[in-house]
């Protein structure tokens, strides 16, 4: 595989769509994920010959791919700056065929997911975006099986609350932070 | 609320997102927080956004892989490939020890362009310079000798003629602007370009330099021998190969370095043209042509 661009090619035909997913849910921006996978699959091939199976290929594809947006991330923190604007490719076009209601909701939980911390939002991009089991999103993430649950577990309650916010701010539903025994109610988190 | 129940208030929405994540440590909170949310009405329809978060994120996973992203993934790949492939052949005489890697045994004809090679690299590379330490018509500031010269950890920029042009490049022209590169350089014999009046070493603090200052400017990393050393090992999957010409400029409007490498044959060169932040982080680069010269 390693120095082969047509087996390569292969790859990016199996698994291109995955990634870019990956890298656009994680990166909320077009380019920035165009640049991530553009990083990620040069250096993939790269490193294609020391690959040693240890792990399956999409695991190895995946870790590369997440640790590029990572590395983005990161230094877009230390060296902040402002994306001018450039017709036609600042960010992901809508997804034309939705139906309006539809198209509200994924573009506020598109909005939703990169409010999260990257940490949280890598996860259920890996878990809840591209469905893979756990353990997987463990592997990829380098991290505990359990941390990766929690995780999930803090982005989906913020992003519940992010969308509750939205759509009460909208006056379509009212604020659900905290629950009661008569439903939603109040403005603030729960308390045990 | 039961005084059987453990949650005399209501959980809030980590906790209940933790319960459906299985994310809570001891098992006896979670057998506590099922018993309430059975009997909570509120609890439920929280477990329900909860759930309901997750489709909503399911529902964003198909994604195909635009055309013009899967051009350039393709495009790049296929440059590195003929890179790593050149740079291999055009490398192996120069630097057997790097070349313990290479599954191929040379074929007599690239053994012969390679040979061909070092000798243009290692009689005709100094008398095809700008400028070196004895150059006529050149300024200080466009000399082109690094000072680094002689110091055995920096080697990319020893004997590489190193110029600022400013210029724009573009897909279009990079071809006949590296051209227009050579041949300046072959024919001007020492002398400079006109447009490389701005040329810098690659010290960045080299004093009488012109151009942009060192605070403003977007390749200043770049001009330390070190930092450029590390771009140019990483467009070469970390071979070392000492550039012909490198230009600080721009590409389609954006700060650039244009790396020339010895091709293949005596008659090509390689060019890369790098982003600002090359280097081992980011080893993407903006183009690649191999040019006739």
């Amino acid at each position: 595989m390693g120095g082969d661009p047509d087996a390569f090619g292969e790859l990016v035909r199996r698994h291109g769509d995955r990634l870019w997913a990956v890298a656009l849910r994680t990166l909320g921006d077009r380019e920035e994920a165009a640049d991530a996978v553009q990083d990620a699959w040069l250096s993939a091939y790269r490193k294609a010959a020391g690959f040693r199976g240890d792990s399956a290929v999409t695991t190895w594809l995946h870790r590369i791919v997440v640790n590029a947006c990572l590395d983005r991330v990161r230094r877009a923190r230390v060296r902040p700056t402002v994306a001018l604007p450039e017709v036609g490719s600042t960010s992901e076009p809508a997804d034309r065929h939705d139906p309006v209601t539809s198209l509200e909701t994924v573009l506020d939980v598109r909005a939703a997911l990169v409010a999260l911390p990257v940490e949280q939002r890598v996860a259920l991009v890996l878990v809840d975006v591209q469905d893979l089991p756990v353990g997987q999103a463990a592997e990829i993430l380098g991290v505990p099986v359990g941390t990766v649950k929690s995780r999930c577990a803090r982005g989906r309650a913020r992003l519940a609350a992010l969308l509750a916010d939205d759509r009460s701010t909208e006056g379509n539903r009212a604020s659900t932070r905290r629950v009661g025994p008569t439903g939603p109610a109040g403005n603030g988190e729960g308390v045990r | 609320m039961s005084g059987e129940r453990p949650y005399d208030t209501h959980p809030d929405v980590a906790s209940l997102a933790e319960l459906d994540a299985d994310a809570l440590q001891a098992p006896t909170e979670a057998a506590a927080l099922h018993v309430h949310v059975a009997s909570c009405p509120g609890c439920q329809h929280a477990q329900a956004r909860i759930v309901d978060v997750r489709r909503q994120l399911a529902d964003l996973s198909a994604q195909p892989l635009p055309v013009d992203v899967a051009e350039r993934i393709r495009a790049v790949l296929a440059a590195e490939g003929r890179a790593q492939r050149s740079t291999e052949a055009a490398a192996a005489p120069l630097r057997p020890a790097q070349n313990r890697r290479r599954r191929l045994r040379p074929s007599p004809g690239l053994v012969a362009a390679s040979v061909i090679v070092l000798l243009v690299l290692g009689v005709g590379a100094s008398a095809l310079r700008w400028a070196g330490p004895s150059g006529s018509g050149a300024t200080s500031a466009n000399r082109v000798t690094s000072r680094a010269s002689g110091r055995s950890d920096v080697r990319p920029a020893d004997g590489t003629i190193l110029l600022a042009t400013g210029r724009d490049y573009s897909p279009g022209s990079l071809d006949a602007d590296v051209r227009g590169l050579l041949s300046t350089r072959a024919s001007t014999n020492g002398s400079a370009p006109a447009n490389s009046t701005k040329g810098l070493g690659p010290d960045a603090v080299q004093p009488g330099r012109t151009g942009a200052s060192v605070g403003t400017d977007p390749l200043v990393r770049l001009r330390q021998p070190t930092a450029l050393a590390a771009c140019v090992r990483t467009l070469t999957a970390g071979r070392t190969v000492t550039p012909l010409v490198v230009d600080y400029a721009q590409y389609r409007g954006q700060p650039a370095v244009v790396v020339v490498l010895p091709g293949p044959t005596v008659r090509t060169v390689l060019v890369y043209v790098a982003p600002a932040s090359c280097g081992p982080q980011h080893p993407a680069f903006l183009d690649y042509h191999q040019v006739g010269r």
